[in-house]
């Protein structure tokens, strides 16, 4: 009896112990799973590179100055003030050009239309500036635009209808038939119209006409029909004098990370008002955006970030503050898509010029620029990604060539030679805007994807 | 004077026939009556017999034939030697006949001279009193019926004579007859001496028993039955149909030729209802080989005509009638011991718990009451017919991506099953799913926690607990029907696979439910595989080759299913996208193949916001709420202490099983959604884990705390905690943290939807600008992209499945000028989508979509239909619309063939798994907690009624020694408890519980003999009741 009773507690005791072995067996293998590392197992998603056919180039440009208000009998009337002067590049082709009506006015220069056509399933590299250099009484200054292709969005971004400014909205119809385009116009109070642009034609309206009293519009042009290239065209007065001229591009669409590169600021004479604000408009919902501020060439933080709360449809402006003559690139984050514009100008005096810097966009592939004749023309690059970017740069037609190294998350400056044209490609993304300047003499514009250029999709089937 | 006998001996060769042979002799040699001659026929070699002097000197000649002749064959040779005046005696070498068996016979055959066959009375050769064979009689259609075989012999039967047949060992055949009525050799082992009587009276001849007359046999004889079950049932089976067609009118025989194949799949439904599923080959085979033996059938009725003087109706009073079977027929009603008692569902309360889930859930998903489609996560729209979903779940042409042809995921085949529920509106058969499935959980683990515990507190215990799993309520929150089904299906494979071993049946559900669970969540497989491969070495290892034989079928319907599958992935190359998610891909939130993912899946939680705790509460106090789970953890942990530490350390080891495969699959990344990468979903492993954990759990509190009030205590406690933690996920719907949504009726804009009502095969090219500058292409067919209609082929392929369009595409997008609407219209696509990447839209998705609106608005032949919630879409003008692809003359017949095998294999296992009476009872038989001894479950039924009893014993060592102290222990060893010394008479006596139960068998640890309660007043219920499973 007592053994077998011995039997059962050693049995019980073994169980137990047994028991707890394997609780704690347990627990412990859990635990180390946790932290050990597990293998994995990844495939790689079906996915086909396809490069899309391109169409042909087309580069709408932008024509004469338009002066409003030079016939005393007519003080709605626009006359020319002055033709422009074209710069224009082509690798191996030159382009076919035209010439589209202006209705509105008796033109000195023509509005020209070039067309790189489609060869051998290759598109060719195209790329025309044009400028203006004026000292008129009622216009003064450096007003610069590059010739782009049409499109059905369009955003004007710094229109003005502040006393002294005379803003007009020149909209150029390439196509063969006519495009139907409704101006949307973002500010405190939200309006829009329409009109008929007829085919192969460019028309001009006035901002005041269809944006009103409003301070600060932004201006959305859409097209059906036929894509349409939207410039603006500003001048301002101050009292008397002439306080300078843009031509100021168009933004492509609304985006949440926008680089603006080569902004000149000026730091403010006396205790004046600052010379450099950025605008932003936020076109479908509130939200906040994160603006950064940082040296051209270096990267460096010129001033602390800020943030900047926005309101769905409603244009806002900030100061950049008051910083030191010099190029920056202003980085903006938003958690929405926003629509940006900086406006620059380097002073309030007579003589002065005022000019608009705009969103580059990511450039990926080569491209070509032209630089028009003007004062100390600088190519300022931003890389805002992780790895270094190296950017080989050949002036056209010589083939001297250099190599800029833009370092990640950084910028570099690059002078250029005016009157000349350039072909540029990079090894990664990078943002790239031309700006000129000389006292009196401001102009500055983001270059973009070549148009046409095909760059291979991937598809995900 | 007595006729002349000469005895046929048929023997095999081998040294054990010789020693029964040499018996047989000697048995022969002690005949009352000698014999005249003995001729030996050896199948085999027969020369060891030759040399053997014992043998040689008693028999007048050996004849060796092949070792595959049969009885008759081996007969039939040694016929000829036998002089015509004597009778002869067919023996085999197991058979025996006692000292008076041939004087018997042979008196028989003298005294009945109508007599044409004398049968002995056949008995089993170890046990004189067991009838092996006593007359032989056929029913209407020609089924053999023993008359007396595994009776007890009382000579109950030693009155009767006159019978229809026998069996052929031993019968003495009249020598005037003998030419004519030889054995037919065509019946392959069964039925001869039935066809052999049925001969004699159509000659007017009569078969007469001659019980008297006693012939020792053995179950491997050369003239016995074969012992295989299939074997018996093939040569039964043949020689029934050989009768058949030998007996049946001439013009007749044509019929029933016709009729043998449909017989054949009747009779294969009724043995797989009757769970014999050894017997359908054995049916095919018989019924084939019988259809092809024309030559035998010509020979046997040619025999009959040759002999018969006499009408077929001279059968007919000899023939077992309808009412005689019946009154025979003893189905083993009450032999089964009745170890499990009653289920208790309804009277324990499990109904009750399932209708408070069911207001619980109403609760949680009030909204979901007005919606008729679910929508969000991973959920979709079903089609709008069954015959869709039912197209969508068969081998072919798949509903998405264009020129799709091949095997469709077993997943569809689910989502056609449970569609089909709901037939107007299929998709509210989702809906329904959702709102019943808290309820559907309860219920199924309630059934599963009847296979660890017979107390109906815990069973409920286990149904809360199964329901409120973070993973299931998350799955549900987060719309992932995949996941819901597996949570929901997952206790009844428990239920069915911890009992496949026992019974077809058991094994049959299994087979189902295991097939349905995996094609919800392929990557259970290898946790279950693992699972099946243990209890398959457990059943080899204690040689239960019908158990192991059982387990084997339990996968087959599954690789039925999956082998078009597995094919198609091998052959691409990529085995692992077999563990890829069916259905819908969705790239929701869940826990990484990090550290931190894994801990939170250690928690139970397959994502990481603790189940809604982290937007309760904030991160830091969240990351705390698992701890709510640790009563629940501790208590499964105690399980491998606790008496019944087997089962306990079975579901602990399925629990580690589930968490490592939640570790594994979360880093497995082998589903891309539009080119996105997605891990498994963690959460089907979580819910193997969480059926273990819940499992140790039920087995702690059901043998390892023995104190019922520390036992209620501990339930209630660990109960409430996981309620506790559930209530965020419960509440999800109302915080408005849920994916779920009100439809949308289709994943397509409503002009499309209504364009291709009741499952027109409308083409829509979806084109999904992505956030990494590349485009999503994909091609829905019909009224909107549905959950049956997603495939594995598409959502885990590595290369292009199909015909690839990406340049078709693209085209579309670029300014190259082509006649993109007949293109479009050759592929049979009449809509282009332009649509949103899901979430938050990228600068450079955006960029691309206006480009491609553009460029779309300016293609002739694009109807722009509008901007729509969906995006924007164009319809193609075209002018013919070409039909969608059809599938070759090849993929069409390798599709049938795959459909025809997959049906097939699973109508076998529904007909399996069918319940009848034979298997209810059978299943009674059993103990319905797996891993316990069938006795301790008659203690534990009481343990009900004495649970507001105290029990004396704190702990089973306690209390085991209290009983031991009793005489009655001492005497004869058995623990048959007393009254514990401590219990007073004071004590209320709960004795009816008790002793309305059936005796216990073989008095086990707790086995009280009833006799106790009516004699003795003071004896108390057993406080050992508690540990049944006292390991001794």
């Amino acid at each position: 009896m007592i053994s077998r009773r011995a039997f059962d507690v050693a049995a019980t005791t073994a169980r137990l112990v047994t028991g707890a072995a394997v609780a704690a067996a347990c627990v412990l293998g859990v635990t180390f799973a946790v932290a050990s590392p597990w293998p994995t197992v990844r495939n790689s998603p079906a996915q086909t590179d396809v490069t899309p056919i391109p169409g042909d180039s087309v580069l709408v440009c932008n024509g004469d100055l338009r002066a409003l208000g030079r016939d005393t009998s007519d003080a709605g009337g626009i006359s020319s003030a002055g033709a422009a002067q074209l710069t224009t590049f082509s690798d191996s082709v030159e382009p076919e050009t035209a010439e589209l009506e202006t209705p509105d006015f008796e033109r000195r220069g023509a509005t020209t239309l070039l067309t790189g056509r489609v060869q051998d399933r290759s598109v060719p590299l195209i790329a025309a500036v044009e400028s203006h250099r004026v000292s008129a009484a009622d216009l003064s200054g450096l007003a610069v635009a590059p010739c782009r292709a049409p499109r059905l969005e369009s955003w004007l971004v710094g229109a003005s209808t502040a006393t002294g400014a005379e803003d007009l909205v020149l909209i150029a119809n390439p196509g063969d038939v006519p495009a139907n385009v409704t101006l949307s116009v973002y500010a405190t109070v939200r309006s829009s119209s329409s009109l008929v642009v007829p085919a192969k034609t460019q028309v001009a309206v006035s901002v005041a006409s269809r944006a009103g009293d409003t301070a600060m519009p932004v201006i959305r042009i859409e097209a059906e029909g036929a894509p349409v290239r939207a410039v603006l065209q500003s001048s301002l007065m101050r009292t008397l004098d002439p306080a300078g001229i843009d031509l100021q591009d168009a933004v492509a669409s609304a985006q949440q990370r926008i680089v603006i590169a080569g902004v000149r600021l000026f730091a403010p004479e006396g205790d004046g008002e600052d010379l450099a604000e950025l605008r932003l408009l936020s076109p479908d919902a509130d939200t906040e955006v994160t603006v950064r501020v940082t040296d051209s060439g270096t990267g460096q933080p010129a001033r602390g970030d800020f943030t900047v709360p926005l309101v769905a449809g409603e244009p806002m402006e900030v100061s950049l503050g008051a910083l030191a003559d010099d190029a920056y690139d202003v980085l903006i984050e938003a958690e929405e898509p926003v629509v940006a514009g900086v406006h620059q100008r380097d002073g309030t005096a007579l003589g002065s010029d005022l000019s608009w810097m705009l969103p580059a966009p990511e450039l990926t592939a080569e491209l070509a620029f032209a630089v028009p004749a003007g004062p100390d023309p600088q190519l300022h690059l931003v890389n805002t990604s992780d790895e270094d970017v190296t950017v080989l740069l050949a002036r056209a037609p010589t083939g001297e060539s250099s190599a800029i190294t833009v370092p990640a998350g950084g910028s570099a400056e690059q002078a250029l030679r005016a009157d000349s044209s350039y072909r540029m490609a990079p090894d990664g993304p990078v943002h790239a805007s031309v700006s000129m300047y000389a006292p009196g003499a401001l102009a500055g514009w983001p270059l973009w994807p070549g148009a046409g250029a095909g760059q291979p999709v991937t598809v995900y089937p | 004077m007595p006729a002349r006998v000469h005895v046929i001996l048929v023997a095999r060769s081998g040294p054990n026939a010789r020693a029964q042979l040499l018996h047989t002799l000697e048995a022969l040699d002690a005949q009352t009556v000698p014999a005249e001659g003995i001729t030996l026929v050896v199948c085999g070699d027969a020369s060891s017999a030759r040399e053997s002097e014992a043998i040689s000197r008693r028999v007048e000649g050996i004849i060796q034939a092949r070792s595959s002749t049969s009885f008759a064959d081996a007969v039939a040779l040694a016929n000829t030697r036998v002089p015509a005046e004597r009778a002869i005696w067919l023996l085999a070498h197991d058979t025996a006949p006692r000292p008076q068996a041939l004087e018997q016979l042979a008196g028989m055959l003298e005294r009945s001279p109508s007599a044409a066959i004398i049968a002995p009375k056949l008995v089993n050769a170890d046990d004189d009193r067991e009838i092996v064979s006593l007359g032989v009689t056929m029913t209407r259609f020609g089924r053999a019926v023993e008359l007396a075989a595994g009776e007890l012999d009382q000579g109950q039967h030693d009155g009767s004579d006159d019978v229809l047949g026998s069996d052929v060992r031993g019968v003495l055949i009249r020598p005037e007859i003998r030419g004519a009525l030889t054995l037919d050799r065509a019946l392959a082992g069964a039925d001869e001496g039935l066809d052999l009587g049925v001969r004699a009276r159509l000659g007017g001849g009569r078969v007469v028993l001659a019980p008297h007359a006693r012939v020792g046999v053995r179950r491997d004889g050369p003239a016995a039955l074969p012992a295989g079950r299939s074997r018996r049932a093939y040569v039964t089976r043949l020689a029934q149909l050989h009768r058949r067609l030998a007996y049946a009118p001439a013009p007749i025989v044509p019929l029933h030729w016709l009729s043998l194949l449909p017989l054949a799949l009747w009779r294969s439904v009724v043995h797989l209802v009757g769970k014999r599923p050894e017997a359908v080959l054995p049916e095919w085979a018989a019924a084939l080989t019988a259809m092809t033996r024309w030559r035998a059938v010509s020979r046997s009725r040619a025999a009959i005509r040759a002999f018969r003087s006499g009408s077929w109706a001279s059968i007919a009073p000899l023939r077992v009638t309808r009412t005689q079977l019946h009154r025979r027929l003893d189905d083993g009603h009450g032999s089964e011991g009745a170890v499990s008692g009653e289920l208790r569902f309804f009277t324990g309360g499990g109904a009750w718990a399932v209708l408070a889930a069911l207001t619980v859930s109403i609760g949680a998903f009030a909204s979901l009451l007005a919606w008729p489609v679910l929508g969000g996560g991973a959920l979709l729209p079903l089609r709008q017919t069954v015959a869709g979903l039912w197209h969508d779940a068969s081998w072919g042409l798949r509903g998405a991506g264009l020129d799709v042809v091949g095997p469709a995921d077993p997943f569809a085949a689910v989502i056609a099953i449970l569609g089909s529920l709901w037939p107007a509106a299929p998709s509210f058969a989702l809906v329904l799913l959702w709102l019943l499935a808290l309820p559907l959980a309860v219920l199924g683990a309630w059934f599963a926690a009847t296979r660890v515990t017979d107390r109906s507190g815990l069973r409920i215990f286990a149904g809360a607990a199964w329901a409120l799993a973070p993973t299931f309520l998350i799955a549900l929150m987060e719309g992932r029907p995949a996941a819901v089904l597996v949570h929901l299906l997952l206790p009844w494979l428990f239920h069915s696979a911890s009992v496949a071993h026992r019974s077809w049946g058991a094994a049959g559900a299994a087979s189902l439910l295991l097939a349905a669970l995996l094609a919800c969540s392929p990557s259970l497989a290898a946790p279950l595989g693992v699972l099946w491969l243990v209890a398959l070495a457990v059943a080899l290892s204690r040689a239960h080759l019908r158990g192991a034989v059982r387990l084997l079928w339990v996968i087959v319907p599954t690789a039925a299913l999956f082998l078009p599958v597995v094919v198609w992935q091998l052959r691409h190359g990529t085995p692992w996208a077999l563990l890829g998610d069916p259905g819908l891909i969705w790239a929701g939130a869940q826990a990484g193949a990090d550290a931190a993912g894994r801990l939170a899946l250690a928690t139970g939680f397959p994502t990481t916001d603790v189940g809604g705790w982290t937007s309760l509460l904030g991160a830091s106090a969240a990351n705390w709420m698992p701890l709510l789970y640790a009563p629940l953890a501790v208590l499964a942990l105690a399980a491998a202490l606790s008496p019944r530490w087997r089962a306990g350390v079975a579901l602990l080891a399925v629990a580690v099983l589930g968490i490592g495969t939640a570790f594994f699959v979360v880093g497995v990344q082998v589903s891309f959604i539009q080119g996105t990468a997605v891990a498994i979903w963690p959460g089907a492993g979580l819910s193997v884990a969480w059926i273990g954990v819940v499992g140790a759990a039920a087995v702690t509190l059901d043998s390892g705390i023995v104190a019922p009030r520390l036992r209620a205590v501990a339930t209630t406690t660990a109960a409430l905690a996981i309620a506790v933690c559930a209530a965020p996920m419960l509440t999800a719907l109302h915080a408005d943290r849920s994916q779920l949504t009100d439809g949308p009726r289709s994943t397509l804009p409503a002009y499309v939807a209504a364009q291709a009502d009741g499952d027109r095969e409308l083409g829509t090219l979806v084109l999904t600008p992505q956030n990494d500058g590349g485009l999503a292409v994909d091609v829905v067919w019909g009224a909107s992209d549905t959950l049956g209609a997603q495939t594995t082929m598409l959502s885990t392929a590595t290369s292009p499945v199909g015909e690839d369009i990406s340049a078709l595409a693209v085209d579309l997008l670029s300014p190259r000028a082509f006649d993109a609407p007949a293109d479009l219209a050759a592929h049979g696509i009449s809509f282009v989508l332009l649509a949103h990447v899901s979430g938050a839209e990228a600068d450079r998705a955006r960029t691309f979509r206006t480009m491609a609106v553009a460029e779309l608005n300016q293609r002739s032949g694009f109807v722009k239909t509008g901007e729509t919630a969906r995006g924007q879409l164009w319809r193609v003008e075209t002018g013919a619309l070409a039909d969608r692809g059809e599938p070759t003359g090849i993929q069409q017949r390798s599709a049938q063939l795959v459909i025809t095998l997959q049906l097939v294999t699973v109508l076998a296992a529904l007909l399996l798994s069918v319940p009848t009476r034979a298997s209810r009872r059978a299943a009674r038989g059993k103990s319905r907690v797996v891993g316990r001894p069938a006795d301790a479950d008659l203690d534990l039924q009481r343990t009900d009624s004495s649970s507001e009893w105290p029990a004396r014993a704190a702990t089973p060592e306690a209390s085991a020694r209290v009983s031991r102290r009793s005489p009655a222990t001492d005497a004869d060893g058995q623990a048959t408890p007393e009254a514990p010394p401590e219990a007073g008479a004071d004590e209320p006596l709960p004795v009816a519980g008790a002793a309305d139960m059936p005796p216990a068998e073989g008095s086990g640890a707790a086995g009280e003999p009833p006799a106790e309660h009516t004699t003795s007043e003071t004896s108390s219920p057993p406080s050992t009741a508690d540990e049944p499973e006292e390991e001794r």
